[in-house]
Order: C-alpha cells, then sequence, then structure tokens
C-alpha cells in the first residue's frame, strides 16, 4: 500500500459521486477550491478582524455569492439552486469547517432560515426573499430561537406557550412581535430573520408561530454582538424586538405546522452543526499531520512515535466515524421529512448526530493540540482556532444536554416539566 | 447537618489538608485567596482585553502583588525575602489564582521558578547582585529560558543527558560567552534577568548542562516576538536570541552535574505547580457553572435541581477534589525529602507527573463539561468559562505536554529510554 491510499478529504473518490447529483458534486468542489483560495490564506486575519469591527467577514460572505451556495435550497422555480437534499448541505458544511467554521455557519445558517418558508411553501415570503438571495449582494439570514432569560429547549416544544417569552400578537391585519432572542448568528448583517414566538392565545405547540422579519423594520433593534470563544464570524449576538410590525402572510404556515416546521429546520441547523465541526476536525488533524511529520523528538519525527500514531488513529477513526454519522443522518432527514404533527420526526436522529459529531471534532482538536505541545496553542497554526470553534458549534443548537434530551425523544417519550412552586413563581416573576 | 451555602467560606477552608502547611504560608495563601476575590475577579475579563491593548491593566494587579511583598516571598530572609520555598504554598497560591485569572500572577511566579536554582545553590554571587531587585517597589521579572527551537522535550527528557540543548556557553577567562536561541520561555521579553539552560560540552552528557543568569539588556542578547496565544494571554512568551553574550563566571547557578540536579528539580516542581493552577482553573469554572445552574430555571425548575445536571456537578467537583488532594500530596512529598527520599529521582519525576496530567487532563474534562453544562452562555466570554477553557489547554500543553508526560510516569517503574541514535535521526538533526 502506497503512502496517501486513505484520502483525508475522501468524499469525491468515496461516499459522495453514489449520493449526490453531479451538478451538487461540481459546486462542493468550487467550495472546496473557494476554500483552499479565499479562506484559508485569510482565516487568521479575519477571525482578528471580528475584534476592530472589520467588515472582513462580510466581504467573503460577498465573494461566495457566485458560488450559488445563497439560496442553493430555494425551488428552481424560484431562481433558487434547487437543491432540497440536506446532505448536499452537509458535505458543503463539512467543507467550509475545515477551512473557518464560523464563515460556514455564517453562510449557511439562511437555508436553515428559509427551510420552514420552502417547505410551507408559503408565496409570500419566498416572493419577498427570492431577489436578494438571488442578487448578486450578500444576503445572510439566522434562525432566531433561543433566549437566554426562561427556557431555550426544543426539548419541551409541547410547551411553547410558557418556554418562549417573544410573543406575537395579532395586530390589525397582521402580527406584532415583542421580545428578545440571544446567541442569534449574523446578528448585525443579516437581511432576514426566521423568529420563534409563542403566540398569545395558544397553548402548547399551537403557540409556536415561526415569523419572517426582513430588517430594516421599525422596532427592531441589534442588541449586542456576543464576546465568543470561538466562531466569531458567525456574529452571535442578541436581537431586541419592540413592537416590530409584520404582515400576516410573514407566519410561516400556522398554528401545529409551524411547530413541525421548526424541528425540522432546528434538525438541519443540528445536521449542518455537526458536519462543520467535522470539517474543523479533520481542519485540526491535517494541522497535526504536518506538523508532527516534521517536528523531531528523541531522534525521529513525532508522528514516528508509536504512541502518536495511536493518538492519529484514534483521531482519523473517529472522524471518519462522525463523517458516516451525519452523512447518514443527513439522508435521513432527505427520506423522512416530518409531515405530521405529533410525529416524533427527524430532530432526535439529527441531535444524535451532532452530539456525536461535536463530541469526535473537540476531542479530535484537543488531541491533535495536545500531539504540538505549545505550538498548538497560538495563532500561527489554525488549529487553535478549528479548536475553539469546534467547542462553540457543540454549544449551539441546544448543546450538548439539551441535544441529549431531545435525542431520547426518539427513543422513549422524556417528560421534564412537572409544574411546581417554584415554576409558579417563575411565572409571576415574568408576569 | 449544616444547610448547603451556609458555611461556604468553611468550605473553601476545607478544601484541603492546611496543617500540611506552615503557619506563615498559611497566612500568605489567605490573602491571596483574598487578593483573588478582590482585586482579579472583578476585573477578568478586562485584564484579558488589556492583554490585545497595552497589557496597563496587568501590570497595575501586578504592581500591587509586588507590593504585597509577593515578589519577594521566596526570597531567603537575609535577602530581604520570607523563605517561601514549599512547593505545597507555591502550589495553593496558584491554585488561587486559578480561580481568578491565572496568567496574571505568571510574571511573579515564573520569577520565583526561575530565580529557584540560585535560592537552592546558595549562590551568594547572583542573590547579592539581583536579590534586592525583586524587593523593591517595582516589578523586576525573571525568566525560566529552557525550550529551544529544536524542541522542548529534548531537553526535559532525561534520558538525554543534555544533547536536546544546543544553547551553547563556553568559558573565556572569567566569563561564560553564550550563543543560541529560546522559544516559549514565561515572560520572555518582559524579563530582566534570564536563567538560561546551556550545554558547555554536549559530550558531557549532565555534566555538560549549566544553569546560567543573564541580566538584561546585555550585548548579544536581542529578543523576537511575542507569541499570539488562544488564551493564558497575561502571561508573556516569545523568542529570543544570544549572539555571544557574556556573563561573570559566577552567575552559573552551581556547577557540572549540580546545575543537572537543578535543572531536574526545577521542571519536577513545575510538574507540581502546573497542577495546581489547572486545579485552580477547574475550582474557577465549576464556582461559574455552579452559580449558573442555581440560577437558570429549566423545565420550572433551577438548572442544578434537574439530576443530569446534579451529576454532571458531581462529577465535576469529584474530579477537582481528587486532583487537589494528589498535588497536595505530591508537593508535601516533594518538600520533605528527609522522609520521601532525594527531590531528583526517577519516582519523584513519575509522582509529580501523575499529579500533572491528571490535574491537567482532569481540568480539561472539567472546562469542557462545565461550558457544556452552561450551553451557548459557556462559550460567552461574559461568564468566564470560555476564558477559564482556553487558558487551562496551555497547561496541558506545555512541559512537554501528556504524551510525553506519561512517558516519564513510566520511569517511576521501568527504566524507559525513548532515544536511539539512528539514521533518520542524523537527518532530521541536520535539518533542525
Amino acid at each position: 500500500m502506497v503512502m496517501g491510499a486513505v484520502d483525508l478529504r475522501s468524499w469525491e473518490e468515496g461516499w459522495a459521486p453514489g449520493m449526490l447529483a453531479p451538478s451538487d458534486l461540481m459546486m462542493l468542489k468550487s467550495v472546496r477550491s473557494f476554500v483552499e483560495a479565499e479562506i484559508v490564506p485569510r482565516r487568521r486575519e479575519l477571525e482578528e478582524g471580528t475584534r476592530s469591527g472589520s467588515k472582513g467577514y462580510e466581504e467573503v460572505l460577498a465573494r461566495m455569492v457566485p458560488l450559488g451556495l445563497q439560496g442553493c435550497t430555494l425551488p428552481e422555480e424560484r431562481g433558487g439552486g434547487g437543491i432540497s437534499s440536506a446532505l448536499t448541505l452537509a458535505a458543503l458544511a463539512e467543507e467550509l469547517g475545515r477551512g473557518d467554521a464560523s464563515l460556514g455557519w455564517a453562510a449557511l445558517c439562511g437555508e436553515v432560515a428559509l427551510r420552514p418558508a420552502v417547505r410551507a411553501d408559503n408565496r409570500e415570503v419566498m416572493e419577498a426573499l427570492a431577489p436578494p438571495l438571488c442578487g448578486n449582494a450578500s444576503f445572510p439570514g439566522a434562525l432566531a430561537l433561543f433566549e437566554e432569560e426562561g427556557c431555550s429547549g426544543l426539548e419541551e416544544s409541547g410547551l411553547w406557550d410558557l418556554s418562549l417569552s417573544t410573543r406575537a400578537v395579532p395586530a390589525g391585519e397582521g402580527w406584532e412581535l415583542r421580545g428578545r432572542k440571544d446567541w442569534v448568528a449574523n446578528s448585525a448583517r443579516a437581511g432576514f430573520f426566521c423568529v420563534a414566538a409563542s403566540v398569545e392565545g395558544g397553548k402548547g405547540t399551537d403557540a409556536l408561530g415561526l415569523f419572517y422579519v426582513i430588517p430594516p423594520v421599525p422596532g427592531l433593534a441589534p442588541a449586542g454582538e456576543r464576546d465568543m470563544g470561538g466562531l466569531r464570524g458567525a456574529q452571535l449576538g442578541d436581537l431586541e424586538f419592540r413592537e416590530v410590525k409584520l404582515p400576516a402572510g410573514f407566519r410561516a404556515a400556522g398554528p401545529g405546522r409551524d411547530a413541525v416546521l421548526l424541528e425540522e429546520a432546528e434538525a438541519l441547523a443540528r445536521l449542518l452543526a455537526a458536519a462543520l465541526a467535522v470539517g474543523a476536525g479533520w481542519g485540526g488533524l491535517e494541522t497535526a499531520l504536518e506538523f508532527t511529520a516534521e517536528r523531531p523528538a528523541a531522534g525521529k519525527p513525532i508522528r514516528q512515535h508509536s504512541v502518536c500514531a495511536a493518538i492519529l488513529a484514534d483521531v482519523a477513526s473517529s472522524l471518519q466515524a462522525a463523517r458516516d454519522c451525519y452523512a447518514a443522518a443527513a439522508a435521513f432527514l432527505d427520506h423522512n421529512p416530518v409531515e405530521r404533527e405529533g410525529e416524533e420526526g427527524v430532530l432526535p436522529r439529527a441531535s444524535l448526530a451532532k452530539l456525536f459529531c461535536c463530541r469526535a471534532a473537540v476531542e479530535a482538536t484537543n488531541r491533535c493540540m495536545e500531539l504540538m505541545g505549545s505550538y498548538g496553542y497560538v495563532s500561527d497554526y489554525p488549529i487553535e482556532k478549528h479548536w475553539r470553534d469546534a467547542k462553540i458549534l457543540q454549544l449551539l443548537e441546544g448543546g450538548t444536554y439539551g441535544a441529549r434530551l431531545d435525542a431520547v425523544r426518539g427513543i422513549y417519550r422524556f417528560e421534564r416539566f412537572h409544574p411546581n412552586e417554584l415554576y409558579e413563581e417563575m411565572q409571576r416573576r415574568r408576569a | 447537618m449544616k444547610a448547603m451555602g451556609a458555611a461556604d467560606r468553611e468550605i473553601l477552608d476545607n478544601r484541603y489538608m492546611w496543617e500540611l502547611v506552615a503557619p506563615g504560608d498559611r497566612l500568605f495563601i489567605s490573602m491571596i485567596r483574598d487578593f483573588v476575590d478582590r482585586e482579579v475577579k472583578p476585573i477578568r475579563r478586562q485584564l484579558e482585553e488589556s492583554t490585545r491593548g497595552d497589557f496597563s491593566l496587568v501590570r497595575e494587579v501586578q504592581l500591587k502583588l509586588v507590593r504585597m511583598g509577593f515578589q519577594k516571598a521566596f526570597l531567603p530572609p537575609e535577602y530581604g525575602g520570607w523563605n517561601l520555598t514549599a512547593a505545597l504554598s507555591y502550589c495553593l497560591v496558584l491554585d488561587e489564582f486559578g480561580r481568578g485569572d491565572p496568567a496574571c500572577v505568571a510574571a511573579l511566579g515564573g520569577g520565583a521558578w526561575a530565580m529557584r536554582p540560585a535560592v537552592i545553590a546558595g549562590n551568594r554571587r547572583v542573590l547579592d547582585d539581583f536579590a534586592h531587585r525583586f524587593c523593591g517597589d517595582d516589578l523586576y521579572v525573571a525568566c525560566f529560558a529552557m525550550t529551544e527551537p529544536s524542541g522542548g522535550c529534548n531537553i526535559e527528557n532525561v534520558d538525554l543527558h543534555g544533547r536536546g540543548i544546543h544553547t551553547r556557553a563556553r568559558l573565556e577567562g572569567d566569563q561564560w560567552v553564550i550563543d543560541g536561541s529560546k522559544v516559549w520561555p514565561t515572560n520572555s521579553g518582559i524579563s530582566d534577568i534570564y536563567c538560561v539552560v546551556c550545554n558547555t560540552d554536549p559530550s558531557r552528557g549532565d555534566e555538560g548542562i549549566a544553569l546560567i543568569y543573564v541580566p538584561v539588556p546585555i550585548e548579544g542578547f536581542s529578543f523576537g516576538r511575542f507569541e499570539d496565544k488562544a488564551g493564558f494571554r497575561a502571561s508573556r512568551e516569545g523568542d529570543f536570541y544570544f549572539d555571544g553574550v557574556r556573563v561573570p563566571r559566577e552567575y552559573r547557578a552551581a556547577g557540572p552535574g549540580e546545575d543537572a540536579e537543578l535543572l531536574h528539580d526545577n521542571l519536577i516542581f513545575a510538574r507540581l505547580f502546573s497542577a495546581a493552577w489547572a486545579v485552580g482553573i477547574a475550582q474557577g469554572a465549576f464556582d461559574e457553572a455552579l452559580a449558573f445552574a442555581r440560577e437558570k430555571m429549566v423545565a420550572g425548575r433551577p438548572l442544578c435541581q434537574h439530576s443530569l445536571a446534579a451529576n454532571l456537578l458531581a462529577d465535576m467537583a469529584i474530579d477537582i477534589q481528587v486532583g487537589r488532594d494528589s498535588y497536595v500530596n505530591a508537593a508535601y512529598m516533594f518538600d520533605h525529602p528527609e522522609t520521601y527520599g532525594t527531590r531528583v529521582s526517577p519516582q519523584m519525576l513519575s509522582r509529580s507527573t501523575i499529579t500533572k496530567v491528571f490535574c491537567c487532563d482532569m481540568a480539561v474534562r472539567v472546562t469542557n463539561l462545565a461550558m457544556e453544562l452552561m450551553g451557548e452562555a459557556g462559550g460567552d466570554a461574559s461568564r468566564h468559562v470560555e476564558k477559564l477553557w482556553r487558558d487551562n489547554k496551555i497547561i496541558q500543553l506545555w512541559e512537554g505536554g501528556v504524551q510525553l508526560g506519561k512517558l516519564d510516569v513510566v520511569r517511576g517503574y521501568y527504566p524507559y529510554d525513548q532515544f536511539h541514535p539512528n539514521a533518520l535521526y542524523e537527518k532530521v538533526r541536520g535539518g533542525g
């Protein structure tokens, strides 16, 4: 066997040709070239720029538009790319994650936010979004779901009226949104948000509404960017909604249906986070492989020591398993869309994949750093950034514990909520 | 049983067996604890911001420590110090700093470490010339300069007997002339004096190892650039070069053979304090996660009242306590050679490294868990845990990292000689 027989990025010769459409493969190839040419040389400077308010990431997002990523999930008849395959999106995410996961998250969040409108075939929203999405300028989007105050997990999805403090109230012909969302991606640069809110008067799943907000709109104000330990290019931040008025048609679908759509969008978000993390993990492994090939310890290159070889083997096998895991979950998502309310759908499956992939990536970047000693810790090598990005990806979208509870819901009925005095007090305080 | 939370102070005091610590040291440690709570924790986020600017806030904190006597504490009383030389006390101090901002103390702690060989050897010339500088009201920083571009582990590797040290020192009359370069030492670029690990003659093995003190500025010394690190930013590292630097012959810590002992002594000492630092960081992350879990409501109850979160918090508490017990025991043994045998031995190297590897891996685990328990808030700088998580990682990586550490662990059980000269080695060495 020759060295290099195992290609670390093996989709070309591996699973991808059998599972992806030829046009999707083309896009994967062009994204890979873009990552090599435009992102890898600049990622350090891009991240540093987030501390000084530079618009580096915005520039790169604009340069990415010709790749066709933006709006790629919008149906073709609306002018979009017509990609409906979660597997394609996940493979794209892995490629981007290998370069800069934070940029990948920034670029792909819009497709997640768009998903409910596409699935619901909401003409009004798609007509409003199609021109900028398919235009020549960058038009990122984001799903605005999580709230720091109150509960933030989908594990209580039957309790949307209680767990979301962002409220939607019927006002005239349309809706009025009030509340606050935290850790929203692309918070200050997004062209559109899909906002989860509890609808006045609704109970349980009927209370969940998904609303499209297209800034600038009166009452919507960015409420500060979060100073995150990683994933800085994703611009996680907070949003404040003060009596934001929306047309009636900007609700994704309607009572009951919105909750199903949200679960599906969230499943896609978790899947993409999983794939981005796998990409970051591979990026880390590649760095460690190069470093340990050159650097000597006790008379030979580090990777010629058996302990190092064993660690590299562990890392490579867990990352390969992680890739297989997200790919299988994506295929599951592509073939089992949630259609009916009350059915356990794709979220548990996507949550399993996210848990596994993020853990693999966090472990991989940690172990690879350990092989590099202090060199793993400085910005001269990309690994410390991959390490930080992977960790934040693990914490996003339900984190590790919310996602665990979502995962277990695919196995048995797990109920966390038991009304009690403390809860009543919390409700009183909130009122 | 007392109600939970009623006796936080008591819990803090009873985290370790304080009767193992000399009464004077105990007082100092409790001063440091108050200092960390009062002067460090409230501004730790700003401290890190200051490292992206001019470091002025970091320096302010360090100056406060100088005025508390921290900088001179390690010196013998006849030189104005407090004789605070016990490894256990040093460890407990760093454990306290770990909770707040671990790196802000490096300029002073690293100084004590660098001067330690001269203090142990009782090198009068070095102490006469420099001790008073540590006793003033200004910062006087020292650096233990060990790692070289060709690899830190080769220097620490006891089986290489100095062959990995390429910084050369040769005697010319009454002066040492030093040529070579160093990378990574803590406090490089900001130090006033360097303790340089050199080689006088590679053919002499351990006898060739020399620790030589170099005050700067001095002709032939130049500094490269500071490293841009993912964390631990209040501490500064970089690369520097010696090009025919000359210092008096008496600036060598002790002499042939003795210097090798002093080097290994210092390395074992560093394993111990690294462990304690990591324990402190884990403690800090646990404290934040616990506060978060008490206040955050999930599904109608505080997060800490969910069995899943309670289990996680218990895992963290178990890990931290076992880690602390481990370094306290090892440091006490190190401090008492009359009972536990010579400080520089494969057994003590192994014992201290067991502690370092366990505590660093443990702190990586705990800081990761703390972040995960807090979800997105765990990655948010305003909650401090992500910083502790970043800061901690370097402790695991430095001094050769965990993998090399494990080889030192087995050296306490059987001779492990990883060095076998071969063609590949010659080739690589020629290139590096």
